[in-house]
């Protein structure tokens, strides 16, 4: 079990250092993409900033409330995009039948997918999540644990909410454009003051389109280190995990092969 | 003069149908308007409540309809144009009796246009069922709807623009990503200008974005004439700019085209 771990472990880094080779294939193009997503975020933060001096405060929620969320958001996208972009292309495997080429691989074909592709821009939403946490106030040693346990807490949610979407490929055809139309959907209710969505609004935020466990949940947690609110948002993120991946895995014995030809 | 507009209009007329039979595309563009639409008339609503005004959603939300109908009916044109000139495609199309150049401007302009009426139309219903009343007088519509046209209209040769920029950048793209942020926050894609501090105002009147975007969106909820002459006479301006560079770029395009292959 733990030779396993290890040895994938193992693969994990090597597929990341093989990434990080073709992004530096091209030093100014990785570089100035990293630069051009951080000035993209700090561009959506100001645009808070303006918000929120002008109104003072939303529904409770102040600027250094968003300014976390931003924190864990970033992170918890860049996260995905960096080391499981690849779910993002699985209805575009499943339809043109490349999905073969992972079942086949002696690792488990999830992770071989999760890890296939990998954007070297979204280091700029790291770097993202660290200048807004730091501006944000809360950044004693706890807080700043907190914050990194939420940021992961909020990539499980994310990164499953996407596996979710993207399996239902396995069920109809041409589903990328529709996965990523809902994908977006999802990002966009996580990236707004959570405090603006009440009553059933609220429900559905926690519910159909998750996104509380991106933003409200996790700012809580920091703000608050309440142990109700930890169990909370550990629970979801482990049940966003479980149920997601037995959706995966119910999809995947209804796949037929593409019989794609193929030299490898 | 007539012979050309027609064989121009020919490429509208078949990337517009083209556009038109894309139905997954143009339901997913729907799909996120739906969404951009009732999560910020849900921020309105509630920083409407807060401040005793029960009338901002109605304008914030209307103002943001127009902007994304300029912002997500772009097709893209820079990609294409980028690809033409590094696959060297351009070379076959440069001894032909057309120019290139707006070939690709009238196809970007036709495949925009149907993206831009659908969520017109569509996003119009959506946004009256939210607000209930929209915040100009239905009889400047029509003037609206054709200034935000002619503000994508000059959107789509702006990143034309970007496009034949392949002939000295290494990645275009990477200037359309950059040129995208820039539009979105000095354009007032999100927000109007007019909440932005003075000083940030300042620095956005000196870009295109001000008037292609802000002063020509915000017709819609403060019509009069002044600012409707204000905005055509800045947008003709940057219009003519842009016009000079690509006039430029497309003359040294066809001195340096290379063939690759075949």
């Amino acid at each position: 079990m733990a030779d396993d771990f290890i040895k994938t472990l193992k693969l994990f880094f090597y597929i990341q250092k093989s990434h990080f080779k073709t992004a530096f294939l091209s030093v100014g193009d990785a570089l100035s993409n990293v630069v051009i997503m951080l000035i993209n975020n700090l561009s959506f933060i100001f645009m808070w900033w303006v918000i929120f001096h002008n109104k003072g405060s939303i529904n409770g929620w102040d600027f250094s409330d968003m300014l976390l969320l931003n924190a864990v958001m970033n992170n918890a996208f860049a996260i995905f995009a960096l080391f499981a972009r690849g779910i993002q292309a699985l209805p575009e495997y499943i339809d043109n039948g490349s999905l073969d080429n992972y079942l086949v691989s002696p690792q488990r074909p999830l992770f071989m997918i999760a890890t296939s592709e990998s954007t070297f821009a979204n280091w700029g939403d790291l770097l993202t999540g660290l200048i807004c946490w730091i501006l944000s106030g809360y950044t004693d040693l706890l807080s700043f644990a907190l914050m990194i346990y939420a940021s992961l807490c909020a990539t499980a949610v994310l990164i499953s909410y996407r596996l979710l979407v993207s399996s239902l490929a396995f069920f109809a055809g041409d589903t990328q454009k529709l996965g990523d139309n809902i994908f977006m959907a999802f990002i966009t209710f996580s990236s707004q003051p959570a405090s603006i969505f009440t009553g059933w609004y609220k429900v559905m935020f926690l519910s159909i389109i998750p996104a509380g466990f991106i933003s409200l949940i996790p700012v809580m947690l920091i703000k608050t280190a309440a142990l109700p609110v930890f169990l909370f948002l550990s629970g979801a993120a482990v049940l966003s995990i479980v149920i997601s991946a037995a959706f995966f895995r119910f999809g995947l014995k209804r796949y037929a092969s593409g019989n794609r030809f193929g030299v490898r | 003069m007539t012979e050309t507009l027609l064989k121009y209009g020919a490429f509208f007329r078949a990337a517009f149908k083209q556009g038109l039979l894309n139905r997954g595309m143009l339901s997913g563009l729907l799909f996120f308007l739906f969404i951009l639409l009732f999560i910020y008339n849900r921020l309105w609503e509630v920083i409407g409540i807060q401040d005793n005004n029960s009338s901002l959603n109605t304008i914030y939300i209307w103002y943001l309809l127009f902007a994304e109908m300029i912002i997500l009916s772009l097709p893209k044109p820079d990609r294409v144009l980028t690809d033409d000139i590094r696959s060297g495609t351009m070379a076959y199309y440069i001894n032909k009796p057309i120019s290139f150049f707006l070939m690709r401007y009238a196809e970007a302009l036709g495949s925009m246009t149907v993206s831009f009426l659908v969520m017109g139309g569509v996003g119009s219903l959506m946004t009256l069922s939210l607000t209930g009343v929209p915040p100009f007088e239905w009889r400047y519509f029509p003037l609206i709807i054709i200034m935000c046209w002619l503000s994508s209209a000059i959107n789509v040769l702006f990143y034309c623009g970007i496009g034949l920029s392949a002939l000295w950048l290494e990645s275009t793209r990477t200037l359309a990503v950059a040129v995208e942020r820039l539009a979105f926050i000095f354009g007032g894609a999100i927000f109007p200008l007019s909440i932005y501090p003075d000083w940030f105002v300042d620095i956005a009147r000196w870009t295109p974005f001000y008037s292609v975007y802000y002063l020509t969106i915000k017709l819609v909820y403060d019509f009069s004439w002044t600012n409707l002459f204000e905005a055509a006479v800045l947008n003709s301006l940057w219009t003519v700019l842009i016009v000079g560079f690509v006039g430029f770029a497309y003359h040294h395009l066809n001195k340096k085209v290379n063939i690759y292959g075949g």
